[in-house]
């Protein structure tokens, strides 16, 4: 099984020690195969078999190749290491080295981790808009200091008012306004959550491309290759094969590179403060002193951070930053881009490569549905 | 059939970049341009050597068939830094520099900024709303009092608010997924991704692929900060010469029925004062006077908000329609056109309805 990314060094003793052989028993098993219908077509003096035979050796030794070229292609890939690429357009390259599938690889968890902090800020955010708006008070108004505590506690009706109206006991949620502000976070929220989701599941696709993608692939496409009306399916295996384990890793690493500039220049995955609530606990922000507070400061309280915070290169003091709904609202956009328009390109320039390969086996296939898929 | 072709593509590009030179152009993609087509060169070479080392006539086809491309590409990219010159230069001659990028950037930050300022307003209006709109008040004594809510009114403004918030948002969110791209065009799409498309599309069975990606970074950097560019010259003459602005008020809670007030009341400053309603409404686009006579003095303050907020809805609907989700559609379908057309010249027929459908 391969372990511990694809250009481990037991991912590629794997490579030799496992999927060779595995492809030369495919080629013997398949040329065997060959062989027998060949003796065949000579046996009951059928031309047919035998021109079909001599053809099909050919093709197998095609395929055979364009495998081998393939896994020598993902050796070279492994040990390419893309940092003097980054180097012509960043200056922070990191210290250890990468090569193109561990970029792509870095392209999701980076942006895993991004869009994931951007979610859990929203959540926050809509948590704490939740309690505000659920949060009444009653007050007592136009009373006379000394006895207000009296009519308050008794709700004693009074004639006082100037305009000879009634002084009265009021109710009031003050902060139920932000409830509407709730409206237009939670159609980002639910942005979020979906880019999220496609960044798992590209994530998932790129493992399974790591994993044993080639082991399936590979072997079995170059058999079926060679048997008969079965040419193209074997075909598009090989190509499928060539197309995602070099053209999605290799357009997934190019993106990378803006991962790699310094953050306040990054555009991808910009800085911002929107991430000042990302690890905040709502639980600790509110507790019974809040029943008291008549000046109005649960806001504040919901809206504080506990620790001390860096952001970009800006010091974020612990304490009182007030609600960013709208950086969340903007780095939606960011979100949705890296969570599903960028991988989807990739998806779409390996199905482009597919069709090629395949013309260069010798088939025509039509990819039109698989895109769709995508 | 290459030494007959030679001089002829050799004046052919020569004109090209004569041609261009005699504008300033920017040049910090142009070497990294150079040095694909280079390797790619390079590369076609060896295995054109290795066809004759081994004797291979299928392998020398291979690499000639694949030198021609080259030489489609290296055309490609001289009509690219012809058209990236001659555009800059057209444009600063319309007052637009210092390149086309640059402009379509400024252009969605002031589209950003205003919708923040919008986003503001609308978001202390919210919470004013929530405020008054959530008085009530009771009494008691000795288990017997009334609860009454003259406040309850201004409630009916909310769905009109949180539609109008709910549009700034998606608003802000389109724009900025148009910068995001522009920005990342800018930067990154004639030096990073356009020599990766010329490498890819080297080698027959990634030229649809390198096709796809010579288009998308073409498209990126030169079509859509031009279709941008192009909507903004036609939408901002649409643009509502007014802010969005929004009175203060508040509820007086003690007010009952003590009169009949009218839009004319609200305005009159000294009967209702400043802090019940700090605004003005106009009634020129309602016929008939008696038409907004209330009982309640808040029902009278909740009418004025309405048309404060029928004020405010042309901005907002410019903003989330036109220039917003407008100016998206038609930049991303430009953007996505030119794709497919110069991933066609650059020899790959690519699929990229799915990529508008997600888009």
């Amino acid at each position: 099984m391969v372990v511990g990314g694809i250009c481990s060094s037991a991912s590629l003793g794997f490579l030799s020690s496992s999927l060779y052989p595995l492809l030369a028993i495919a080629g013997t098993v398949t040329a065997i195969i060959i062989a027998l219908a060949y003796a065949i077509g000579e046996v009951t003096s059928n031309p047919k078999m035998s021109l079909w035979s001599k053809t099909e050796i050919f093709q197998l030794i095609a395929s055979m190749v364009c495998c081998v070229i393939l896994l020598q292609i993902i050796t070279v890939f492994c040990l390419l290491d893309v940092r003097s690429i980054y180097s012509l357009f960043t200056n922070t390259v990191p210290a250890t080295s990468l090569t193109i599938y561990d970029a792509a690889d870095h392209y999701f968890i980076d942006a895993g981790t991004w869009t994931s902090g951007l979610l859990r800020s929203a959540r926050y955010h809509l948590g704490s808009f939740f309690v505000l708006q659920n949060f009444g008070r009653s007050t007592c108004e136009d009373m006379p200091a000394e006895i207000r505590w009296l009519f308050c506690i008794f709700g004693t009706v009074a004639t006082s008012s100037a305009s000879g109206g009634i002084s009265v006991s009021v109710n009031t949620i003050p902060d139920s306004g932000y409830g509407l502000l709730s409206s237009g976070l939670f159609v980002s929220f639910n942005s979020i959550l979906f880019a999220l989701l496609s960044l798992l599941n590209y994530t998932f696709i790129l493992r399974y491309l790591y994993g044993g993608f080639i082991l399936l692939f590979l072997p079995l496409g170059m058999m079926l290759r060679s048997m008969p009306f079965m040419r193209q399916i074997g075909s598009l295996l090989i190509a499928v094969a060539i197309s995602f384990a070099i053209i999605y890793p290799l357009v997934l690493s190019v993106f990378y590179i803006d991962f790699l500039q310094p953050a306040p220049v990054r555009i991808l995955t910009p800085c911002s403060s929107a991430f000042l609530y990302s690890n905040e606990d709502l639980d600790s922000k509110v507790d019974l002193s809040d029943a008291f507070d008549l000046d109005g400061t649960l806001y504040d309280d919901l809206f504080s951070t506990s620790n001390d915070q860096t952001i970009c290169g800006t010091a974020y003091a612990s304490g009182e930053h007030g609600d960013q709904t709208f950086e969340i609202i903007k780095l939606t956009a960011n979100a949705f881009l890296i969570g599903v328009f960028i991988p989807s390109l990739s998806l779409l320039a390996s199905a482009a490569a597919v069709s090629y390969a395949n013309r260069f086996l010798g088939q025509e296939i039509d990819l039109s549905r698989i895109v769709q898929m995508v | 059939m290459i030494a007959k072709l030679r001089p002829k593509f050799s004046m052919l590009l020569g004109i090209l970049f004569l041609v261009c030179c005699s504008f300033a152009a920017p040049l910090d993609w142009l070497p990294f341009a150079a040095g694909a087509l280079t390797l790619s060169a390079i590369i076609v070479a060896v295995l054109y050597m290795l066809g004759i080392g081994l004797n291979l006539n299928d392998l020398k086809f291979l690499a000639s068939e694949e030198l021609y491309q080259l030489i489609a590409t290296a055309i490609i990219i001289g009509v690219l830094f012809t058209a990236d010159t001659t555009i800059n230069s057209v444009f600063a001659s319309f007052g637009i520099t210092p390149t086309l990028q640059n402009a379509s950037i400024a252009t969605v930050n002031g589209y950003i900024s205003n919708q923040a300022s919008s986003f503001n307003t609308l978001k202390t209006f919210a919470h004013t709303l929530g405020l008054e709109s959530s008085k009530n008040m009771y009494c008691s004594f000795s288990a017997m009092g009334f609860s009454v809510a003259p406040c309850g009114g201004f409630a009916s403004i909310t769905p009109a608010v949180t539609f109008g918030i709910q549009m700034i948002a998606i608003s802000v969110t389109e724009s900025n997924s148009l910068l995001t791209l522009l920005k990342f065009g800018s930067t990154y799409g004639l030096s990073l991704i356009l020599p990766l498309g010329i490498l890819m599309r080297t080698f027959k069975f990634t030229r649809g692929a390198g096709g796809l990606i010579i288009g998308f970074g073409v498209g990126i950097y030169l079509f859509l900060p031009l279709a941008v560019i192009f909507m903004d010259g036609i939408t901002s003459p649409l643009a509502p010469t007014t802010a969005v602005s929004l009175p203060e008020f508040s509820c007086d809670i003690h007010s009952f029925s003590d009169g009949v007030y009218t839009i004319a009341d609200i305005n009159d400053h000294s009967l209702f004062g400043t802090e019940a309603f700090s605004g003005s409404v106009s009634l020129s686009s309602f016929s008939g006077s008696n038409s907004f006579d209330f009982g309640y003095k808040n029902a009278a303050i909740a009418g004025g908000l309405l048309m404060a907020l029928k004020g405010v809805l042309p901005s907002l609907i410019y903003f989330f329609l036109i220039q917003s989700t407008l100016t998206l559609i038609i930049a991303l379908s430009a953007f996505f056109m030119s794709m497919r057309s110069i991933s066609r010249l650059a020899g790959a027929e690519v699929e990229i309805s799915s990529l508008m459908r997600i888009s």
